[in-house]
């Protein structure tokens, strides 16, 4: 599944060069690079921890509040409802990052990108080359730590006004956006 | 005719500069009062009245306008300066307004549209009839027909058509809600309710009860003045009615006391809808929505794309529809039903909200709950089966079709070439019956509010029809490089 992402530093250049070539000809569905998994697991954790730690003041206020008259059981209840809860976001956040990484596939081809997406609600999203407004290669520190980037597509569409694919490299997303925008050019000052 | 140097607005501008702005301050002002109510809010409020008064004077000559040859110039800004170049080929839309002051002084309001955004890109306010001509031969809008004389119209509202329009559209429902909502926001219900119940004794005398004077008003709001209020604000809104091709465009005008006045360019038109709710059908009449990229997210600007057509008789929507989309028709039009089993699906889902619902009224109502539930069910099912029936799509030359609806029933109409994304959805459920839905994305706000979603389809013939619309999507646009 993660043949066509390489995961060494070294050499991401030639590879995702020979990649991006190929993509150009075939269009065939390609996964983003692994790393997604590590990042989005990175700050799901980051957005669990800090539900956890809310639910925590919660607890102890419910405990607390609770005062003298308070049961144990009460207080019982509490905890281990806050372990469940901890546990289901610790679950999460491992599981479904890597979960949406394998459903996860962009397609580039001469008409334009292709991205498949979702785990339970799946989608496919075609946006024309024609299509495409202005492209945005966005990549925020966390992103920046594991080498990804994330493109963001404008239409003047309504609903998919913004299509975004993240986890691509950022070479690889700029050179999507190149030959997104590319041959756009060409066509508007043939108007 | 088009100068170098920048024209000024009208000499009135000002005028109107701080009626506009006075109008949204009065809101201020009123809260103001209400919160305070001592002398120094008010003086604060005159203050901050006159200053905005001065600074729109001093703004009047800062502000110019040049009509290029490709491009309109408007150059506007006190402290920070800010000139913008607004092609002509960029502009979707250019909306007059004009209220009856404007009217006394030959003036009027002029706003221009592109796709960009919700607001108008530009507003003049306000410019003479002179200059507005210039400025529409100037983009080249215009071609020899003054303002007046122009081909046969459309579509041309009599009084007639507006009195059936203002009882179909029901317009003043929505302001009596509002207008409730204040009056219960202000405690003055309670102080109805009281004087009603000073009649009360009166009456009671007579042998009638406080219950049926309550039940006589409300019949004689809902009957009578709820449909009257309609048909005056129907026709203060649309007296006049007319819309005309001229050439490549499209022009509107409307309004009684403020006219309303729009050009809309056919080639910009993204979608068109066609409507009827059961009172339209009943009367065999349609009203007709269009969608042009960008603006108009409220306001008079919605005016020309709401109500494109506010009413016209149903068998003449096909004639509209073809001179916006020419070559598209609906006669012969194959529409294609839904997938096997979506029926089966949307019941399912209908009994599980009947069920919840049920539930509801059986917790609340007892007894009476569950048999009003057990009436309703063949309604339910009834109303999900005629749903499921309706729903369907077709493609026909160009042309995406798609309609849906039982009481309110839209028929959406786009072309290949507008299409912006196509995208196809499968939820689990659709994935243990093979179904997905599609959607197609063409630019625009949303007035029509009836987006091309087709749910329960055959998957694979969701994906045919994604690629299918793509590829010819792409083949169009190769063909004709506007793009849209």
């Amino acid at each position: 599944m993660s043949d066509a992402a390489p995961d060494s530093d070294a050499g991401q250049d030639v590879a995702s060069e020979a990649v991006s070539e190929a993509l150009r000809l075939n269009g065939a569905p390609t996964p983003v690079c692994v790393r997604l998994i590590g990042a989005s697991r990175v700050s799901s954790m980051i957005t669990s921890l800090v539900l956890c730690v809310l639910a925590l003041v919660g607890v102890i206020l419910g405990i607390g509040l609770g005062g003298m008259s308070s049961t144990s059981a009460w207080a019982v209840l509490l905890v281990v409802s806050w372990l469940g809860f901890t546990g289901g976001m610790i679950f999460l956040a491992l599981w479904y990052p890597a979960a949406a990484y394998a459903k996860l596939r962009y397609a580039v081809n001469d008409m334009g990108i292709e991205i498949r997406h979702g785990i339970f609600w799946r989608k496919v999203v075609s946006v024309p080359k024609q299509r495409v407004q202005h492209t945005d290669v966005e990549q925020g520190p966390l992103m920046r730590r594991f080498g990804i980037a994330k493109l963001v597509i404008h239409t003047a569409g309504t609903q998919y006004a913004t299509v975004s694919l993240e986890g691509l490299e950022f070479d690889m997303a700029r050179r999507i956006r190149d030959h997104l925008i590319g041959k756009r050019v060409g066509s508007d000052h043939a108007e | 005719m088009p100068s170098n140097r920048g024209l000024r607005l009208h000499p009135a501008s000002p005028l109107f500069d701080v009626f506009s702005s006075v109008r949204s301050l009065v809101f201020v002002g009123v809260a103001a009062l209400f919160a305070a109510g001592s002398d120094r809010t008010e003086v604060i409020i005159a203050l901050v009245v006159a200053g905005g008064a001065a600074l729109k004077g001093i703004q009047y000559f800062l502000t110019w306008y040049r009509i290029d040859a490709t491009e309109l110039v408007v150059s506007r800004g006190v402290i920070v300066r800010n000139e913008r170049h607004i092609p002509f080929s960029r502009i979707q839309n250019l909306d007059l307004v004009r209220s009856p002051i404007h009217r006394m002084l030959g003036v009027s309001e002029v706003r221009i549209q592109t796709a960009s955004g919700a607001e108008p890109e530009a507003v003049l306010r306000v410019l003479s009839e002179k200059a507005i001509a210039e400025l529409q031969a100037g983009i080249g809008r215009v071609e020899s027909s003054p303002t007046g004389a122009e081909a046969a119209p459309l579509v041309k509202l009599s009084i007639d058509d507006l009195v059936v329009l203002g009882l179909v559209s029901n317009r003043a429902m929505v302001v009596i809600g509002a207008a409730m909502g204040v009056l219960w926001q202000f405690g003055l219900t309670d102080r109805i309710e009281a004087s009603l119940e000073g009649f009360a004794p009166a009456l009671r005398g007579a042998g009638i009860g406080a219950t049926a004077i309550g039940v006589a008003m409300f019949v004689v709001v809902l009957l009578v003045m709820l449909p009257a209020l309609s048909v005056a604000m129907t026709i203060a809104r649309f007296h006049g009615f007319t819309l005309v091709r001229n050439g490549e465009e499209f022009r509107l005008r409307c309004g009684l006391m403020t006219e309303y006045a729009s050009t809309v360019v056919r080639e910009r038109v993204q979608a068109l809808s066609i409507r009827q709710s059961p009172l339209h059908r009943l009367l065999r009449r349609a009203s007709i929505r269009i969608e042009t990229a960008g603006g108009a997210k409220e306001g008079e600007q919605l005016i020309s794309r709401r109500s494109f057509v506010p009413i016209l008789p149903s068998d003449r929507a096909g004639e509209i529809l073809e001179e916006v989309f020419p070559g598209v028709s609906l006669d012969d039009v194959e529409w294609r039903p839904l997938a096997r089993g979506a029926t089966r699906r949307m019941i399912k889902k209908a009994l599980i909200v009947w069920l919840l619902v049920s539930i509801g009224a059986a917790a609340w109502l007892k007894l009476w709950g569950v048999g009003l539930a057990f009436v309703f069910l063949p309604v339910v099912i009834w109303h999900t089966i005629r749903t499921a029936r309706f729903m369907s799509y077709a493609r026909s030359g160009r042309a995406i079709m798609f309609r849906s609806g039982v009481w309110m029933r839209a028929t959406t109409i786009t072309l290949q070439e507008r299409v912006q994304v196509v995208s196809v959805a499968e939820n689990p459920f659709d994935r243990r019956h093979r179904h997905a839905s599609l959607a197609i994305d063409t630019a625009g706000a949303g007035p029509i509010g009836h987006a091309i979603n087709i749910p329960y389809l055959e998957a694979e013939r969701a994906g045919s029809l994604r690629r299918s619309i793509l590829s010819h999507m792409t083949e169009e646009l190769s063909r004709s490089p506007s793009q849209r």
